[in-house]
């Protein structure tokens, strides 16, 4: 429904990320949701190197097999931070985010 | 891309071994509805795909079954190539080598039926093998298919099928080696 307002729709819901949340798999493809796995306080830090439009929901891992619907409650907190610089760890954890890297920037200055 | 209605079987062959058959499936009469990576993976508990495995679509609808395959087993996760992602993983100069994402494309935009980059979600990788190491990574293996290995599937309902068959040349999905592949449908 919030898609709606940014004008994308229901084919624009694609396979989405599960923060705080771990499944395991094993040699036959089994999956396995891992319980306990994130602690109260636990926190990620995304830092955006493009404008996006982020779409968020708190709800049970679809995996998870719990008697009571009871989302909990998530604190999202916004700060600017300086960009990326060439030892930036993200970046030089492997060729390949470098080329990424590369490649957003030569996307936003266009 | 082509049609298979409800009923029919539909067999893609791996001719010559270890081809990588990209592919997605959507509702021939409303394409908004679509193949859904999760939704199946999720319903079956398991991110293989292998006789007995019902394909679902966003909507939470079956739309294929595997009924036959020699292969083993096919992926859910390795999703399709592109000219955009071999600059990343390969080289910046490798953008314009061939990629299944271009193939799907250009064959949307023959296609009239008002389908984009819009329409493309996780596909499935036939005859391709990328086994998930206990700590989550994803290797891109060579394949466990071989000369001859099909694998069959009947519609639940009218299908519209998009097929890339991979050209990838610089990674062992395919053996570095593209090769064809044959695709039958017949009423069952």
């Amino acid at each position: 429904m919030e898609l709606g307002k940014y004008g994308l729709a229901e084919r624009d819901l694609v396979a989405n990320m599960n923060f705080f949340s771990k499944v395991i798999v094993d040699d036959s493809g089994a999956m396995t949701l891992v319980p306990g796995h994130s602690r109260k306080g636990d926190a990620l830090d995304l830092r955006f190197e493009m404008d996006c439009i982020v779409v968020l929901h708190t709800g049970p891992h679809p995996l998870a097999r719990g008697s009571r619907y009871a989302p909990a409650d998530v604190l999202l907190q916004a700060y600017r931070s300086a960009p990326a610089g060439a030892n930036d760890p993200c970046r030089t954890r492997c060729p390949e985010n470098d080329r990424g890297y590369l490649n957003t920037e030569r996307y936003v200055a266009a | 891309m082509g049609v298979v209605r409800a009923g029919q079987l539909f067999r893609i062959v791996d001719l010559e071994g270890n081809q990588a058959v990209d592919t997605l499936f959507y509702n021939a009469g409303d394409t908004h509805e679509h193949y859904s990576a999760q939704g199946t993976i999720q319903a079956q508990g398991n991110i293989y795909l292998t006789t007995g495995s019902t394909l679902l679509s966003n909507r939470g609808r079956p739309m294929l079954q595997i009924v036959a395959d020699t292969c083993g087993r096919h992926d859910t996760l390795g999703g399709a190539c592109s000219a955009e992602s071999n600059t990343v993983r390969y080289a910046l100069e490798k953008r314009h080598m061939h990629s299944c994402r271009d193939s799907f494309l250009l064959a949307l935009a023959k296609a009239g039926r008002d389908m984009s980059k819009r329409d493309l979600p996780s596909n499935i990788n036939f005859f391709m093998n990328v086994p998930v190491t206990p700590a989550g990574g994803l290797t891109f293996a060579d394949g466990i298919s071989a000369a001859g290995r099909y694998v069959e599937l009947r519609a639940v309902m009218d299908i519209l099928v998009l097929i890339s068959n991979c050209p990838q040349l610089n990674n062992p999905c395919n053996a570095y080696n593209p090769t064809p592949v044959r695709v039958l449908s017949r009423s069952s």
